[in-house]
């Protein structure tokens, strides 16, 4: 089995995330929607947006994933950004939240 | 608008306070039956209530202790009246009124005594521009639990057009906003009179420290770097406000 990271999130705002999450991982189909159309202000745009809020909630290792996919849409390195957008997807699908 | 309930037996007292309180802006309720009092409060939750001491086959001290001691109507703030404050304040009216005027008062007496009694109690206003809606989210989920009143707008030119109508104490400011930045909207507070001292704090993002130079010399008082602790948030704020 593999183990799973763990993310310590302020119990106080336990309620927001579900909706929280479910927005930011809609916000990944519309990233590689952009990809496609080689839209990378669109793109700089919600990476940069998602250094601020994932830090803020205390996701802080996914807001440094989405620092490094900024700097790499801004080189237009479309595939370490592809890269990085996988495992930010990974890291969401094997994170153990707790509530503290 | 805030509201007074106005509890007196006299109906000409009611009359006359009536007269120059909505006159001054405040939603007036009135009130001549003291054993509806307590009701009253609960139903209309004012923001104020100005109780005569001497009730016809009432006190107004009882009425007040219990206004006081009930959990729904505990937090109302009051105002006694009465020809003998001497007595009335012998008596300890601390524990069941913020202040006791002594009859005759004048209109400036009444009205300073609200304003301060109003102003005290009234929860600390932050109004936050920011263009992302769960940033926004959690900012005002945090800043309501801490008892701030808060408002959001999420681009600069409506944020900016909202500080000048309702004059909050704080603006929380993101930089890359929509319509008008950071900037712009700092740079239209400060040239407004009515506008220009409220206190104001930018939210920037990593990257735009460089800019912070900048918003210094134009006057804003604070700033943080997403991503931040809504906790270190709320700290500034009220560093910032107890300095205020």
């Amino acid at each position: 089995m593999d183990k799973k990271d763990i993310v310590y999130i302020d119990a106080d705002i336990e309620a927001l995330i579900p909706e929280f999450l479910d927005l930011k991982i809609k916000s990944f189909s519309e990233i590689r929607d952009l990809l496609k159309a080689d839209d990378f202000d669109s793109i700089k745009e919600i990476t940069h947006k998602m250094i601020g809020s994932w830090g803020t909630y205390g996701f802080s290792d996914l807001s440094e994933l989405a620092a490094q996919m900024e700097e790499k849409i801004i080189a237009q390195d479309v595939d370490t950004f592809r890269k990085l957008l996988v495992e930010m997807e990974g890291y969401l699908e094997n994170v153990e939240i707790v509530y503290q | 608008m805030q509201t007074i309930l106005l509890v007196d037996d006299e109906l000409d007292m009611l009359k006359i306070l009536t007269m120059r309180l909505t006159h001054e802006g405040y939603k007036i309720e009135q009130e001549g039956d003291g054993s509806k009092v307590t009701q009253r409060v609960k139903d209309l939750k004012p923001d104020l209530v100005i109780i005569d001491y001497y009730l016809a086959g009432q006190d107004g001290a009882e009425i007040c202790k219990e206004l006081k001691s009930d959990e729904e109507s505990k937090d109302v703030s009051i105002i006694l009246y009465t020809a003998a404050k001497d007595k009335v304040e012998d008596e300890g009216f601390k524990d069941i009124a913020d202040a006791v005027l002594s009859k005759p008062f004048s209109k400036e007496e009444l009205l300073s005594t609200i304003k301060r009694i109003l102003a005290s109690k009234r929860k600390p206003r932050v109004l936050l521009i920011e263009d992302d809606m769960l940033i926004a989210k959690l900012v005002l989920f945090k800043l309501e639990k801490e008892g701030f009143d808060t408002s959001w707008k999420d681009n600069g030119l409506d944020g900016l057009n909202e500080a000048k109508a309702s004059k909050p104490d704080i603006v929380l400011i993101d930089i890359m906003i929509p319509k008008l930045d950071g900037f712009g909207v700092l740079e239209g507070l400060k040239a407004d009179p009515d506008t220009g001292s409220i206190y104001t704090m930018f939210l920037t993002a990593l990257g735009n420290e460089e800019k912070i130079e900048k918003a210094f010399n134009m006057g804003v008082d604070d700033y943080l770097t997403k991503p931040f602790l809504p906790a270190e948030l709320i700290r500034r704020i009220n560093k910032i406000l107890e300095e205020k």
